[in-house]
């Protein structure tokens, strides 16, 4: 998939946001502010999704992460802060910030050194390939503009992926199941029984 | 469309009885939960041993029915097979679960948790586990194994109101989920490079890209897919080993295994390694076994030839049974012991995956079944111990037992014998498998590391004569009587007996576990230098029992 | 990349100017990497629990990128399925991790891990 005109340059602003998000998250000094900045993140990598066809993923990923998820960690956050970490004398970071760098170094290098030799598998040699298929579909599916992403996803979710996703089902019932056990108190207990 | 549902309605859903009955006594448990009162609370686990007993038998009729018949068969559009492999991981499990249980009752009654969730989550990580050891496809592994984990991350964390189980959940659960993280990252980059999650076709498409003259597009320079192929494979396998705790991923083991409520350690120790091994074998043996060996490169052009898998889990495995049995030597608190006495044991387990021939895979599957029982047993002589007031997971706690409870030592000792891996007893059996398989290949660095392996389950003996001179020698230190409860009676007798039957009559395990060390898919490899023949491409694996003979040793091209 | 059939990209781009900048999927992928490579980081150098948490998402997420790009450029919804059980995936473990989290800040009023010391590491 090959990305032309204002989309690769929406991609462009899209992917330092989502970075500059991502370092937010680690280096803010508040969890809330973190997880907001996780949020803003979401919503970038929903965006990537959505300008990469995969609409479906994106709505999920809205409704799912940043309705569902995101707002459960919301709620934790201001249920359980402390409000130490605001003070500054509250160490942040583990001690560790020499392994980190290291860590981090060792990750995107590799990363880059396993990628770079394998550049020309991922994209055609030369833009007129692409050009020319995008140009045959654009002909073809003329005025058909309506994505058929979701329905696809559908069809092979409920085919290919019937048995994961039936297992899906048992691992959101045992994370409900858990979630109850391990959150309520003593008194909640008690009065149930 | 009519089609698909039809045939899952008829065929596929026989496939998956065992845990269809499994998930259905697991709802049962949650609702009867609810109903009884808070004295008959213990019922659950009756009808939870009971599902875990139909599910046996259904395991049974499908293997003498179907796995026992012929090739293998898989279902839900290849998400799933049906070979000895799976059989053999499945009824692991279920002896593990039923063992499990019995071993819970009366701790749970003791330490007043007794709740019908506990069972019925067990029995859900249970689905999950069988699923890890038949699923082909990476969808189904990863759901299947998040199953597992996030049950157990639960169980670990029960007893919510002590801060150990708390705190072991939580670390537990963040490095549990940093690992699948990891173990994420490695399976989407093989969807990258293969285009399929399903590991049949991973595996065929695997020679293909790590060869040189792969060149989709036809550039000029072509690329070079080898180090992408490892990396993911590395990330893949430092996933996986974190969820069997070997060494530089170990660190949450013996504080997961301290926390927890003993009768979960107990279920983590055995349940959780082996199918996490279960799927180790299925990602690294069906899914990527070209890249086991070397990849070759082209000394003409200058491009390197890499090293494959077999190396990274040699290392991993020589520095696993080397740390987790020095970290078992200074413990004091029994529970972690037993964890860095797992870690060496999940150290054991990865020799039979280098040995790469039946020997080793034999090994491989045997060990994990004879570990399970033997484990099962130690872990339910030190829930004996708990008593009330006692903990009971000190060393001086199993101080004169002898003369307390002699039934009960005489048992420890052939448990913690059988972990030694001494003859009569059935831990022999499992290592014999496992060294032989190394020696068998001949080459010396495979020797080399069986012999240190063997060097070091003799430091382990020293760590295991430290339970019975406590027992045997000490004089007792703390005067309550030990008592065993009926429930917790049957599993330790069962498990002894059986420590001892395979020991002494290993050959019915050893033909049933061979079985599923042949099954189609399994590739098996020779280290001899010079048998080289034509690396056969993509195609379908090789027949039962004929292993194809391929030398990865070699960069020498095929004929 | 993908053997069978590398030109079936289900690519629906219309397109407009063809001599602009264009995006190679290894934009992506090195995006995701680097996403990746700041939520392991972030999850090394993190004290508090929900933070560390927060930083697995992330890891995830760069997960979820990778597919949904590998899934657009062979126009194969497989990599769209796994991205559907990673995020389920991410949810029970949100659930499950935070009831975790709170059921450590009944007993004790800290989140920081290395507070979290009645286990020696």
């Amino acid at each position: 998939m090959q990305l032309h005109g204002w989309e690769a340059a929406l991609f462009y602003v899209l992917a330092i946001m989502t970075l500059f998000m991502a370092v937010f998250v680690v280096t803010a000094r508040v969890a809330v502010h973190s997880a907001l900045f996780l949020i803003s993140t979401l919503v970038n990598v929903a965006l990537l999704f959505i300008l990469l066809r995969a609409e479906f993923v994106a709505g999920v990923q809205i409704l799912v992460y940043v309705g569902g998820v995101m707002v459960l960690f919301l709620f934790v956050i201001m249920l359980v802060q402390t409000r130490a970490e605001e003070e500054s004398r509250v160490r942040l970071y583990t001690g560790q910030t020499w392994p980190a760098v290291i860590i981090a170094l060792l990750l995107a290098g590799s990363f880059y050194f396993a990628m770079s030799p394998a550049q020309a598998a991922f994209r055609p040699p030369d833009a007129t390939t692409a050009i020319a298929e995008t140009a045959e579909r654009a002909s073809a599916g003329a005025g058909l503009n309506i994505s058929k992403d979701t329905q696809e996803v559908g069809e092979q979710l409920y085919r290919q992926a019937a048995l994961p996703f039936e297992i899906a089902s048992l691992l959101l019932l045992v994370a409900m199941v858990g979630a109850v056990l391990l959150a309520r108190g003593t008194k909640q207990e008690k009065y149930y029984e | 469309m009519q089609t698909d549902f039809q045939t899952i309605a008829t065929q596929a859903m026989q496939f998956i009885m065992p845990e269809g009955i499994l998930t259905l006594f697991a709802c049962a448990a949650l609702v009867l939960d609810v109903m009884l009162p808070r004295d008959r609370k213990r019922f659950v686990a009756w009808v939870s041993l009971l599902g875990v007993g139909l599910a046996f038998a259904s395991l049974w009729i499908l293997y003498t029915s179907i796995v026992s018949k012929g090739t293998p068969r898989t279902a839900f559009f290849d998400m799933i097979v049906l070979d000895s492999y799976a059989v053999v991981f499945k009824s692991i499990f279920l002896i593990g679960a039923a063992l499990s249980i019995l071993l819970s009752i009366k701790y749970l009654e003791i330490e007043g948790e007794q709740r019908g969730e506990y069972y019925g989550l067990i029995l859900f990580s249970v689905i999950g586990m069988m699923f890890m050891a038949s699923s082909v496809d990476l969808l189904a592994l990863f759901i299947s194994l998040e199953l597992m984990a996030v049950s157990v991350y639960i169980l670990v964390g029960y007893f919510r109101r002590d801060k150990k189980s708390n705190e072991a959940s939580m670390k537990y659960f963040l490095l549990g989920a940093f690992s699948s993280g990891v173990l994420l990252y490695g399976i989407s980059m093989v969807y990258g490079l293969t285009g399929s999650t399903n590991l049949a076709k991973i595996a065929a498409a695997l020679p293909i890209v790590a060869s040189a003259n792969f060149n989709p597009f036809g550039a000029a320079a072509p690329p070079d897919m080898r180090y992408l192929l490892l990396m993911s494979m590395i990330l893949m396998a430092a996933g996986m080993f974190f969820k069997v705790a070997a060494v530089p991923f170990h660190m949450w083991a013996p504080d997961a295994y301290e926390g927890a409520p003993t009768s979960i350690t107990a279920f983590m120790s055995v349940g959780v390694k082996a199918a996490s091994f279960a799927m180790f074998g299925r990602l690294f043996l069906y899914g990527l076994p070209d890249l086991r060996g070397s990849l070759a490169g082209d000394p003409a052009s200058g491009i390197p030839s890499l090293p494959g898998w077999a190396l990274l889990l040699g290392i991993v495995s020589a520095i696993t049974i080397v740390w987790g049995n020095l970290g078992a030597l200074t413990q004091n608190n029994t529970k972690r012991l037993l964890a860095y006495s797992s870690i060496s044991h999940a150290g054991y387990v990865l020799l039979g995956l280098i040995a790469g021939n039946q020997t080793g895979y034999t090994g491989f599957v045997i060990y994990l079944f004879i570990y399970t029982i033997m484990n099962l047993g130690v872990f339910g002589c030190i829930i004996a111990l708990r008593r009330r007031g006692i903990v009971g997971d000190r060393m001086e706690d199993l101080n004169g037992l002898m003369k307390k409870a002699p039934g009960l030592t005489v048992m420890m000792t052939i448990f913690l014998l059988s972990l030694g891996g001494i003859p009569p007893t059935a831990g022999f059996i499992g290592k014999f498998y496992l060294f032989a398989g190394l020696i068998e290949t001949g080459n010396p660095w495979l020797v080399r590391l069986a012999i240190l392996a063997v060097l070091m389950s003799v430091v382990s003996l020293y760590y295991y004569i430290r339970f019975i001179r406590a027992m045997y020698i000490e004089g007792e230190t703390e005067p309550q009587p030990v008592t065993l409860a009926p429930s917790l009676r049957v599993a330790l007798v069962a498990a002894a007996i059986l420590v001892i039957y395979i020991g002494v009559f290993p050959q019915r395990l050893i033909d049933l576990t061979q079985k599923a060390a042949t099954s189609p898919g399994l590739k098996t490899y020779s280290y001899q230098q010079g048998a080289t023949k034509p690396a056969e491409p993509a195609t379908p694996p090789p027949a039962r029992g004929m292993p194809g003979e391929r030398d990865r040793q070699t960069a020498t091209p095929p004929r | 990349m993908r053997i069978s059939n590398c030109e079936s990209r289900n690519s629906q781009s219309a397109i407009r100017n063809p001599q602009f900048v264009m995006v190679p999927l290894s934009w992506y992928l090195g995006l995701s990497a680097l996403l990746f490579t700041i939520g392991a980081v972030g999850v090394f150098i993190k004290r508090n629990a929900i933070t560390i948490f927060l930083c697995i998402e992330l890891m995830l997420n760069a997960v979820n990128l990778t597919f949904v790009s590998l899934s657009g450029f062979f126009g194969d919804v497989g990599g769209q399925l796994f991205v559907f059980i990673v995020m389920t995936v991410a949810a029970a473990e949100a659930a499950v991790g935070l009831a975790i989290i709170i059921s450590i800040f009944r007993n004790r009023e800290s989140l920081n891990v290395d507070e979290v010391d009645t286990l020696k590491l």
